[in-house]
C-alpha cells in the first residue's frame, strides 16, 4: 500500500484551561491553508460557545470516528480531526481509520453565540487529557472557545513542541476525499423527531454481529415516523450497513432535536448513507460506506471524471473563485467563471476528488475547504486509474464500434457501451456490475475513445 | 564468507555465530548484501522449505548488521518471525562483540517495533542487562512482559500466585505503570477469570501499591481517567476492578466530583454503577452540591439501564426529602425519566414530582414539569391531569385511528432475455463468475434482487436462444470472458451437480459447461440420473433443486440438438410466474415451429402458470386447447384443475400440551413438541411429469430432519418453482422455519417475504411459517418475517386471529420464545400497523395467560398490546381471556402493570356502550379487507 507520513506540528497541546473569562477550551492548529496562503498554526476563532456541553460531546464523537477502525479493530495511530472555517461557521471533521465512517460537527453561527469565524482549514490537535476534560464538561457553564493560537501569544520557544507524525495511507486519503463525491448524490429519506430517533439509535447493535451470515446489507425504509428495519430494498429504502458504526451518535442523543437519514435511490445493492443528528445550533453527520469491509476508497464513483482530463482545466479555474464559502452556489460560480453549470458541477466533482470541497447535506451544497494532506497526490495514484493507463499506454485496447477488446496477461476482456454506461467480463464486474466504479478495462477503452477522438480516430 | 551462507542455506544456525564473528566489517557487509538476497528469494519459497533456513537467516543478517536501526529492522521483520523456539540467544551469541551502547541503541530501537511477546522482551532484558542501560517503557515490551509474567505462573511445579511473581519481578515497578497508558491493555491482563483468583490482575496491581511499590495516588488518578475516557468494556472493567480494590479516599473522592458525574453520566453501566454509589457517599457527607447533582440526574435519567435509573431516583428522593427547596433545581431532572420506556420508572418518577410540586416556587419550572408530564402515556393521566390541570386538552383531540401499512407489492414484468451475444455473454459470466470465485461473495451480490431468480432464466433463455442462431460467436465469446473459471479448465466437479449442493449459478453452469463441450455423454447420463432425489435424502430442498438440474440438462441437451427455439418456462413476473396466455402463445410457435417441448421445461412451466380465478381462468383454458396438441389439452386441464400443487393438510396440534404433555425432554423425544404440515399427493404430476418432480406429487409427511443446502439466498429459484402455491412451499420448508426458531439456525425465514408476494392462496401453512418467522432466533430472520407479515396485511390476506393462534401453540410447545415475538410484533407494530398486531396479540394472550408460571417475556408482549390498544382502540376486540386475571394479581411486575394498562384500554369502551360483540366482529373483519 502506497502511504506516506503527515508530520503535524502544534505550538502546544489543546487544552481546557481557567482563564479569567471562566474555562476555555484551546484547541491547536497545525499547518493549514488559509486565505492569505499557507500558515503553520492558522487562527480561526475565539469566542463563546451557546450551548458548550453539546459542542463538547460533538467534538468527542468526531474523536471517536478519528481514533476509530470499525473493521478489523487494531490500534494504529490517527489523524486528528480537520477543521475549516467557513465564515459564519465552524466544521470539525475526521475520517475513520478503516476508511469507511466520515464524521462531520458543523458549528453554525447560533452555537457560536452569533459570532463569525476565519476562513480556512487546518488540523486541531485532539489528545488524551483533552478528551478527559471534555468529558468532564456536564453543565453549561460559559465556554470560551479557541482555534489556533492566541492572538497575543508569541511563540518564543524555537521550534513546535508537539509533534505528531502519522502514517497517512493513500487510500485513507482517496476515502476521505471520495465521501464528499458519493454524499452528493444522497437525498432525505426520512427525519425522525427526538424521542423516535432515541429510540432508534438505542435499538441498533453496538457490537457487529458475528458470522458471517449475518453481515452484509440492511435496510431501513421511514414508515410510522420511525425507521423500520426491513431485508429487501424496497422503494425508498435506506442501506444500514455495520449498524454499529453508528455508535459515535450515542454521545450526542440526548440533546438530539431530530435525526436526518439521507441516501441514494436504492436500486438493491449496497449503498452508502449519511446520518445527520440535528443539535441545538449545531449538526453531527455521520456517513456509512456501503460496508463495513469496504472502505469509500474503492467506490470509485469519481473514476469516470479523473480518467479523463476534460474537467481538469475548469477545475482549476474554478478553484481560483473559491474562497471558503459555507455554500457553493454553481450558478453564481458559473456566471463568474463563464462555464455552463452543468462544467462548473464537474468541476466541482474533480475538485472534491482532491479534497477541496466538502458537501453538506443539510445545504444541499458544497463548501469549500481544502484538505491539509496532498489528496491530489492519492486520487492520481488510484490503483484501478494507474492500471488503466498502463492498459491504454500499452495498447491493449483494440475497439470496435460501441464495443472493444482489452488485452491483459493472456486473457482478453470484453467491454461494452451503452449510454454512458460501460459493461465488462472480468471478475470486477461480476463482482459488483459497475456499483464500485468502472472497473480497470472499463477506463481504459474511455481513455482510448477519447483519445481517439481528439486525435481524429486515428487509433 | 560462503561458509555462513553455506550454513545459512543448510538451516544449521546453532553454526551461524562464530561464522558471523569471525568475519570483519567489510565481510559482514558484503555478506549482509548476499543475505538481503537470500531474504527476497526466501519469500517465494513454499513453507517447508523456508521454514528450514528461517532462523538462520535471521541470526545471520541480525549479526551482520553494522548499523542499530537496520539491525533491529532484521530481527523485527515479519516473515523472518515464524518460529517455535526462540533464537535469540543465537542473536545475542552473534551480537557478542559489539559495544555496550550500540547494544543499548539496540533495545530501544528494537523495542519500539510492533508485535513483542515473551522472547523478545527476555531478549529486550538481555540486551539492556549488558548495555547497563534502563529498560525501554514502550507499549510493546509491556505486551511482552506481561505475556512472560503470565507464563511464569506455570514455570514451577506448584501454581505460584501473581502477586508473588510480580512482587519478584525487578521491572514490575517500571512496567507495570505503563498498562494504565496503553490506549489498550494486553490481552493478558483482561484475560482473569473470578477476582478472587490469584491470578486476578487489579488484585495483584494492587497489592503492589499496598506494599508501596506503585504509587497508589498516581493510580487512582489514572484509573479515574481512563474509567472517564472510555474505551473497550474489558478494559474498563479491569481498570473499575483496580479502583474499587484502591479504595479512592474521601479527599479523593470529593476532588474529582466532576470526573464521577461523567462517569455516571456516559460510563458503561458498570462504571456508571460506580460512580453513582461514590455520588451516594458524596451525598452522605454534604459534598455534593444541589446544581451538580441537578446536572448529572439529567443525564443519568435519560439512560437506559433501569438500575441506575431506579438508584438515582432514590437518590433524588433522598436529598428532596431532606430539604424540599431544592425541588425547583432537582425536578426538572426527575422529569427526565418521564420519557423512560418502563412504566414503573415513570411512576417513581411522577410521585417524586407530585410530592414535592408544591414546594416548587417558580411558575417557569412548573411549566416545564407539566409540559414535559403531557408526553406520559394514558396510565399516567389521572395522576398528570390532577397534578397540573387539563392541559392536555387541546393536543388530545379524538383522532380517527388509521392504520399505516406498507403499499402491497406489485407484480413486475421480467425483461426479455438479452439479445446479443455481448450482451448475453457479459451476463452470463457475471452470474458464474460471481460464484465463481467461493472465497468471498459480496453481500450487495447475494442480496441483489437482479441476482434473484429472473436474471438466471433470462440468461438461461438467452443461452437456448443465441446458441440457435449464432453458435460460433457465442461459444467463442463465451469461452473467452470465462478463462480461468475453474470449471471451463477443469470440467464441472460432481458437487456443481449434486442436488445438495447447487445454487443458480451452478445450473448456468452446467449448460456453459455443456455448450462447450466440457460435459461427456457417460458423466451426463450420470449426472442427470441424479436429479432423482429419492429416499432418505429426499427434502424439500433436493428435490426443488433436482428439478432445476432436471431442467437444465434438458435445456443443454436441447441446445446440442439445435432442437427448441427458446423455453417455455421462462417467467413473465419477478415472483417466477408465467402468463397462462404467454404459454399458449409460445406452445403456438412451438406447434407452428413442429418442435416438441422438452418434458421438464414444460412441466415446469405448468407448475408456474397462473391459475386466475374468474373468466380469464376459462378463457386461458379454452386457448389451450384450442391449440390442437397434446400439451395444449394438457395446460387446459391444469388451468381447470382446482388444486394446488400439493394440497395443504391442517395440523392437529390444537389442545394445549403443558404441563400435561410432560417435560421439555419427553415432549421434545416423542414428537409432541414438532408442529409441522403435511401434504397430500398429487397423481398427475406422478403420472404425467417427468421422474425428478414426482416428489412434489408424493405425499409428504411431516417431518423435521436436518439437511444441508444452500438457504434461501442463494436458491431464489425454490419460490420460482411454485410461484403459485406459496402454501404448498411453505408446508415443504417449515423444517427450516422450525430450526430457526428452535435452534437458532440463521437465514432461513428469507424465503418469507417472496411467499408472501406470491399471487397464490394463503392459508394456514403461511400463518405457520409466519410464526415460527416472528419467533426466529436471529433479528434479521424476525426482520424478513415482519416484511412478510406485513406485505400479506397490506394485500388484506392476513388472518391475525389465526396467527396469533399459532402463536400460543409454539409458545406452548416452546418452539418459539415469548420474547422473540415480543420484539417482531413490537417492530411490526411501531411501523403504524397497531391495528393488524393487536388483532394477533388477541388471540395468542389467552393461551399465554393461562398458564400458572408466567412465561419469560409476557411483560413484553403485554406491553406491545397495551400500545397498540392505546394507538387504535380496542373497538371490535373481544375482551381478552385471563386479562383481568392477571391484571389483578399481586405485585408489580412488569406483567401486572402492563396488564393493567392493557386491561384499561378495554375498560374504556366497555364504558361506551357495549354493542353486540357481533356486529363489532364484522366491522374488524371488514376494516381487515379494506387496508
Amino acid at each position: 500500500m502506497t502511504r506516506s507520513v503527515q508530520a503535524l506540528a502544534y505550538a502546544r497541546p489543546s487544552a481546557l484551561a481557567s482563564s479569567q473569562v471562566g474555562p476555555s477550551l484551546g484547541l491547536e492548529t497545525a499547518g493549514g491553508l488559509t486565505p492569505r496562503g499557507a500558515e503553520a498554526h492558522p487562527r480561526f476563532f475565539a469566542g463563546f460557545l451557546s450551548d458548550p456541553r453539546i459542542a463538547a460531546r460533538g467534538l468527542l464523537a468526531v474523536a471517536d470516528v478519528a481514533a476509530a477502525r470499525y473493521y478489523q479493530r487494531t490500534l494504529p495511530a490517527s489523524l486528528d480531526p480537520v477543521v475549516t472555517g467557513n465564515g459564519d461557521r465552524l466544521r470539525f471533521e475526521s475520517f475513520s481509520g478503516c476508511c469507511g465512517v466520515y464524521a462531520r460537527l458543523d458549528v453554525l453561527q447560533e452555537g457560536l453565540d452569533g459570532q463569525e469565524t476565519g476562513h480556512g482549514t487546518t488540523n486541531v490537535d485532539v489528545n488524551a487529557p483533552l478528551r478527559e476534560a471534555l468529558s468532564r464538561i456536564t453543565a453549561d457553564d460559559p465556554l470560551h472557545l479557541r482555534v489556533g493560537p492566541e492572538e497575543l501569544a508569541v511563540t518564543t520557544l524555537d521550534g513546535p513542541v508537539v509533534e505528531k507524525k502519522v502514517p497517512l495511507p493513500d487510500r485513507w486519503l482517496r476515502g476521505f476525499a471520495e465521501a464528499q463525491v458519493a454524499s452528493a448524490r444522497f437525498d432525505l429519506r426520512a427525519e425522525l423527531t427526538a424521542d423516535r430517533a432515541v429510540a432508534f439509535l438505542r435499538s441498533l447493535p453496538r457490537t457487529p454481529s458475528s458470522g458471517n451470515a449475518a453481515r452484509g446489507a440492511r435496510w431501513v425504509v421511514a414508515s410510522g415516523g420511525s425507521l423500520r428495519p426491513t431485508t429487501r430494498p424496497v422503494p425508498g429504502a435506506v442501506c444500514l450497513p455495520g449498524p454499529e458504526r453508528l455508535v459515535a451518535l450515542q454521545r450526542v442523543l440526548r440533546d438530539a432535536t431530530a435525526l436526518r437519514v439521507y441516501g441514494p435511490v436504492a436500486d438493491g445493492a449496497a449503498a452508502a448513507s449519511a446520518w445527520e443528528v440535528v443539535l441545538p445550533g449545531m449538526r453531527l453527520t455521520l456517513t456509512l460506506s456501503p460496508d463495513s469491509a469496504r472502505g469509500f476508497s474503492g467506490e470509485g464513483g469519481v473514476l469516470d471524471a479523473l480518467a479523463t482530463e476534460d474537467a481538469a482545466a475548469d477545475a482549476e479555474l474554478v478553484s481560483v473563485l473559491l474562497a471558503w464559502e459555507p455554500r457553493i452556489e454553481p450558478a453564481s460560480l458559473a456566471e463568474q467563471s463563464g462555464l455552463s453549470v452543468e462544467r462548473v458541477r464537474a468541476a466541482l466533482t474533480r475538485l472534491g476528488t482532491a479534497g477541496r470541497v466538502g458537501y453538506d447535506l443539510a445545504d444541499a451544497a458544497y463548501f469549500h475547504r481544502e484538505l491539509p494532506y496532498d489528496a491530489d497526490r492519492a486520487e492520481r495514484h488510484n490503483p484501478r486509474l494507474v492500471a488503466a493507463r498502463r492498459l491504454a499506454g500499452e495498447g491493449a485496447v483494440t475497439l470496435d464500434g460501441s464495443r472493444a477488446t482489452v488485452a491483459s496477461g493472456d486473457r482478453r476482456y470484453h467491454v461494452r457501451e451503452s449510454g454512458s454506461v460501460f459493461s465488462c467480463t472480468c471478475q470486477w464486474w461480476a463482482d459488483y456490475r459497475g456499483r464500485r466504479g468502472p472497473c480497470k478495462h472499463a477506463l481504459a477503452v474511455r481513455m482510448v475513445r477519447r483519445g481517439a477522438t481528439v486525435a481524429g480516430g486515428a487509433r | 564468507m560462503n561458509e555462513l551462507l553455506t550454513a545459512v542455506r543448510a538451516g544449521r544456525h546453532h553454526d551461524v555465530p562464530p561464522l558471523v564473528l569471525a568475519l570483519d566489517r567489510p565481510g559482514r557487509r558484503s555478506a549482509l548484501t548476499e543475505l538481503k538476497e537470500l531474504r527476497k528469494e526466501v519469500r517465494g519459497w513454499d513453507w517447508q522449505r523456508r521454514d528450514r533456513i528461517r532462523k538462520a537467516l535471521l541470526v545471520a543478517g541480525a549479526g551482520c548488521h553494522t548499523g542499530a536501526a537496520g539491525c533491529a529492522a532484521w530481527i523485527g521483520g515479519r516473515d523472518l518471525r515464524d518460529w517455535t523456539r526462540s533464537p535469540y540467544p543465537l542473536i545475542l551469541a552473534s551480537l557478542k562483540d559489539r559495544d555496550p551502547a550500540w547494544l543499548g541503541d539496540l533495545a530501544h530501537r528494537f523495542a519500539g517495533r510492533a508485535a513483542l511477546s515473551e522472547a523478545e522482551y527476555t531478549f529486550v532484558g538481555e540486551l539492556t542487562r549488558i548495555a547497563r542501560v534502563p529498560l525501554p517503557v514502550t507499549d510493546n515490551l509491556v505486551t511482552g512482559w506481561t505475556e512472560l509474567v503470565g507464563a511464569a505462573r506455570w514455570r514451577r511445579r506448584t501454581r505460584r500466585p501473581l502477586t508473588e511473581i510480580l512482587r519478584d519481578d525487578p521491572h514490575a515497578a517500571v512496567l507495570a505503570p505503563r498498562l494504565f497508558e496503553m490506549a489498550e491493555l494486553p490481552p493478558q491482563v483482561d484475560f482473569y477469570d473470578a477476582p478472587d483468583s490469584q491470578d486476578h490482575w487489579p488484585g495483584a496491581l494492587s497489592a503492589l501499591a499496598e506494599d508501596g511499590v506503585l504509587d497508589r495516588s498516581y493510580l487512582v488518578e489514572r484509573c479515574v481517567a481512563r474509567l472517564m475516557r472510555g474505551g473497550k468494556s474489558v478494559d474498563q472493567r479491569f481498570f473499575l476492578a483496580v479502583l474499587q480494590r484502591l479504595e479512592a479516599t474521601e479527599d479523593e473522592e470529593k476532588s474529582r466530583l466532576r470526573d464521577w458525574t461523567a462517569m455516571a453520566a456516559d460510563g458503561i453501566a458498570p462504571v456508571a454503577s460506580h460512580a453513582q454509589q461514590v455520588l451516594v457517599r458524596l451525598d452522605a457527607r454534604g459534598e455534593l452540591p444541589v446544581r451538580e447533582l441537578a446536572d448529572v440526574s439529567g443525564a443519568v435519567l435519560f439512560r437506559q439501564e433501569k438500575k441506575l435509573v431506579r438508584a438515582q431516583l432514590t437518590l433524588l428522593g433522598k436529598v428532596l426529602r431532606r430539604d424540599s427547596s431544592t425541588a425547583g433545581e432537582l425536578l426538572p431532572a426527575v422529569a427526565e425519566a418521564f420519557g423512560h420506556e418502563a412504566i414503573d420508572v415513570q411512576e417513581r418518577a411522577l410521585k417524586l414530582v407530585a410530592r414535592y410540586l408544591p414546594a416548587v416556587v417558580g411558575p417557569d419550572v412548573r411549566e416545564q414539569l407539566a409540559s414535559a408530564a403531557a408526553q406520559l402515556g394514558p396510565m399516567h393521566r389521572e395522576t398528570v391531569t390532577a397534578l397540573f390541570g387539563e392541559l392536555a386538552e387541546g393536543e388530545e383531540a379524538p383522532q380517527v385511528y388509521e392504520e399505516s401499512l406498507p403499499p402491497a407489492p406489485v407484480l413486475r414484468r421480467q425483461d426479455p432475455a438479452p439479445e446479443t451475444v455481448a450482451e448475453l455473454v457479459e451476463e452470463v459470466a457475471a452470474r458464474v463468475k460471481a460464484h465463481a470465485s467461493e472465497h468471498w461473495i459480496p453481500a450487495s451480490a447475494v442480496l441483489d434482487t437482479s441476482a434473484g431468480i429472473t436474471g438466471f432464466e433470462r440468461a438461461l433463455d438467452g443461452l437456448v436462444r443465441l446458441a440457435r442462431s449464432d453458435r460460433e460467436e457465442l461459444t467463442g465469446s463465451l469461452r473467452e470472458a470465462l478463462a480461468g473459471v475453474r470449471f471451463v479448465e477443469h470440467g464441472l466437479s460432481p458437487y456443481m451437480v449434486d442436488p445438495r449442493g447447487i445454487s443458480t449459478s451452478h445450473g448456468l453452469s452446467v449448460v456453459v459447461a455443456s455448450l462447450l463441450g466440457l460435459v461427456s455423454e457417460r458423466d451426463r447420463v450420470a449426472w442427470r440420473a441424479k436429479t432423482v432425489v429419492t429416499g432418505a435424502d429426499a427434502c424439500a430442498h433436493a428435490a426443488l433443486n433436482g428439478v432445476l438440474l432436471d431442467r437444465v440438462w434438458e435445456a443443454s441437451e436441447a441446445i446440442e440438438a439445435g432442437r427448441v427455439p427458446f423455453l417455455l418456462a421462462t417467467p413473465t413476473w419477478h415472483t417466477g410466474a408465467v402468463g397462462a396466455a404467454e404459454l399458449v402463445e409460445r406452445l403456438r410457435t412451438y406447434r407452428d415451429l413442429d418442435v416438441r417441448p422438452g418434458p421438464a421445461d414444460f412441466a415446469q412451466a405448468l407448475l408456474r402458470v397462473r391459475r386466475d380465478s374468474g373468466p380469464e381462468r376459462a378463457e386461458a383454458a379454452a386457448a389451450a386447447e384450442a391449440l390442437g396438441t397434446g400439451e395444449g389439452d394438457r395446460l387446459a386441464a391444469w388451468i381447470r384443475a382446482e388444486d394446488a400443487v400439493a394440497p395443504v393438510l391442517r395440523h392437529p396440534a390444537t389442545t394445549v400440551s403443558r404441563p400435561s404433555g410432560g417435560t421439555w425432554w419427553q415432549r421434545t423425544t416423542s414428537g409432541a413438541r414438532q408442529v409441522l404440515v403435511a401434504t397430500r399427493e398429487r397423481l398427475v404430476v406422478q403420472r404425467d411429469f417427468p421422474e425428478a418432480f414426482h416428489w412434489l406429487g408424493r405425499a409428504q409427511l411431516p417431518r423435521a430432519q436436518e439437511c444441508y443446502h444452500w438457504g434461501p439466498e442463494r436458491s431464489s429459484h425454490w419460490t420460482a418453482t411454485l410461484p403459485g402455491d406459496p402454501e404448498t412451499l411453505a408446508a415443504w420448508l417449515m423444517p427450516d422455519l422450525l430450526f430457526a426458531a428452535d435452534q437458532g439456525q440463521r437465514g432461513a425465514v428469507g424465503f418469507l417475504p417472496a411467499l408472501a408476494e406470491s399471487a397464490g392462496e394463503i392459508g394456514g401453512a403461511m400463518h405457520l411459517a409466519l410464526a415460527y418467522g416472528l419467533g426466529a432466533r436471529h433479528p434479521e430472520d424476525r426482520t424478513a418475517a415482519v416484511d412478510a407479515l406485513l406485505v400479506l396485511a397490506a394485500r388484506g390476506r392476513l388472518d391475525g386471529a389465526a396467527l396469533g393462534r399459532e402463536l400460543a401453540i409454539l409458545v406452548d410447545r416452546d418452539l418459539v420464545k415469548v420474547n422473540r415475538t415480543a420484539d417482531a410484533l413490537g417492530t411490526a407494530a411501531a411501523t403504524g400497523a397497531y391495528r393488524t398486531v393487536l388483532t394477533v396479540l388477541a388471540a395468542m394472550l389467552p393461551g399465554l395467560l393461562a398458564y400458572e408460571k408466567t412465561p419469560r417475556g409476557l411483560g413484553d408482549l403485554l406491553s406491545v398490546a397495551a400500545e397498540c390498544a392505546e394507538r387504535c382502540g380496542t373497538g371490535g376486540i373481544e375482551p381478552i381471556a385471563g386479562l383481568a386475571a392477571t391484571a389483578g394479581r399481586k405485585g408489580s411486575s412488569q406483567t401486572v402493570r402492563q396488564a393493567a394498562r392493557l386491561l384499561a384500554t378495554f375498560g374504556e369502551r366497555e364504558e361506551q356502550g357495549t354493542a353486540g360483540p357481533e356486529s363489532d366482529r364484522k366491522a374488524t373483519i371488514g376494516d381487515q379487507i379494506n387496508t
